[in-house]
């Protein structure tokens, strides 16, 4: 059985919100009978979300400073990740194959979920490694180059993921 | 000549992300090991996807559609560095070689030492000021 929670009014309603939006993205058009019809399910599904995850303890805290900050940090991360696949191209597509490989093993300093989550995965996809694991505070990668080993530490990215956290410790 | 320009650039990104995809190919041909090989796979993937999703957002033109390809664009990029990640962090487990030469740097308790010190030099600072 599921166990009752205490309800969360505002975070009931944004996520109303947010599945209102998806359902007029989806349906494109608004007459009313599509806006009744996403009108009830999304209130439906609010319903039921409602018992599993919106109550007023464990709401995310998340500020709009923090949203801005995020949209800028998703910009910054699309045009490294076009730079690193073209790096990549660049060495794959050289006769010489100029790679030396390697593990690298550092300290990451992150602590929210999130930003963890987001710190591994763009490690992944950008500057020339991937992440192999990820304990409490150890972070190893593999990298491509030995170079990009090195810069992996001054990465301008990560400064702004703990930018993002500081913001919760205020 | 609107729709011209729309339609040359749509075929500029179909020609970017299968670029991409093929270098993601060729990597995974002449690649020594399995990171290395893995460093191809998972990256030009994800853009050469992403490029040719964009592509076709542009020749279709419809609000709908557009968001399903704009989903499907945001899982990719979400999944694909998730299993990169699952794949070398069982292959490291389970002792994997790598190709020949490859380095370790091994900078966690340098980083700690470092830390540290800054630490330390705040709160001299801090005493310093007060």
């Amino acid at each position: 059985m599921l166990k009752k929670v205490k309800g969360d009014p505002l975070g009931s309603f944004f996520i109303f919100i947010l599945l209102m939006v998806f359902w007029l993205l989806i349906s494109a058009s608004a007459d009313w009978q599509h806006i009744l019809v996403g009108a009830i399910f999304s209130s439906i599904l609010t319903v039921f979300w409602s018992n599993l995850h919106i109550s007023s303890e464990s709401r995310t805290e998340f500020s709009i400073k923090q949203f801005f900050m995020l949209v800028t940090y998703f910009i910054y991360l699309s045009i490294e990740i076009v730079m690193a696949n073209i790096t990549v191209a660049m060495i794959v597509l050289n006769p010489r194959l100029p790679i030396s490989p390697g593990m690298i093993i550092m300290r990451c300093d992150l602590e929210r979920n999130l930003t963890r989550v987001l710190y591994v995965n763009s490690i992944t996809l950008c500057p020339g490694t991937i992440t192999v694991e990820l304990e409490d505070n150890l972070l190893i990668a593999h990298a491509f180059t030995r170079n990009y080993a090195e810069e992996l530490e001054k990465w301008p990215l990560y400064q702004r993921l703990l930018n993002i956290e500081g913001e919760y410790k205020l | 000549m609107n729709k011209m320009v729309l339609q040359y650039t749509a075929v500029f990104f179909l020609f970017g992300g299968f670029f991409f995809l093929l270098v993601g190919v060729v990597g995974l041909l002449r690649l020594p090991d399995l990171y290395t090989r893995m460093h191809a796979m998972g990256k030009c993937d994800t853009l050469g996807a992403g490029l040719m999703l964009i592509a076709l957002m542009l020749l279709i033109g419809d609000v709908t559609n557009i968001t399903k390809l704009f989903l499907i664009g945001v899982m990719i990029a979400t999944i694909n560095p998730i299993i990169t990640h699952l794949i070398a962090k069982i292959a490291y487990n389970r002792g994997t070689p790598m190709a020949e030469g490859s380095f370790l740097i091994n900078d966690y308790v340098a980083a700690q030492r470092r830390r540290r010190r800054s630490m330390v030099q705040e709160v001299k600072k801090g005493d310093d000021s007060s």
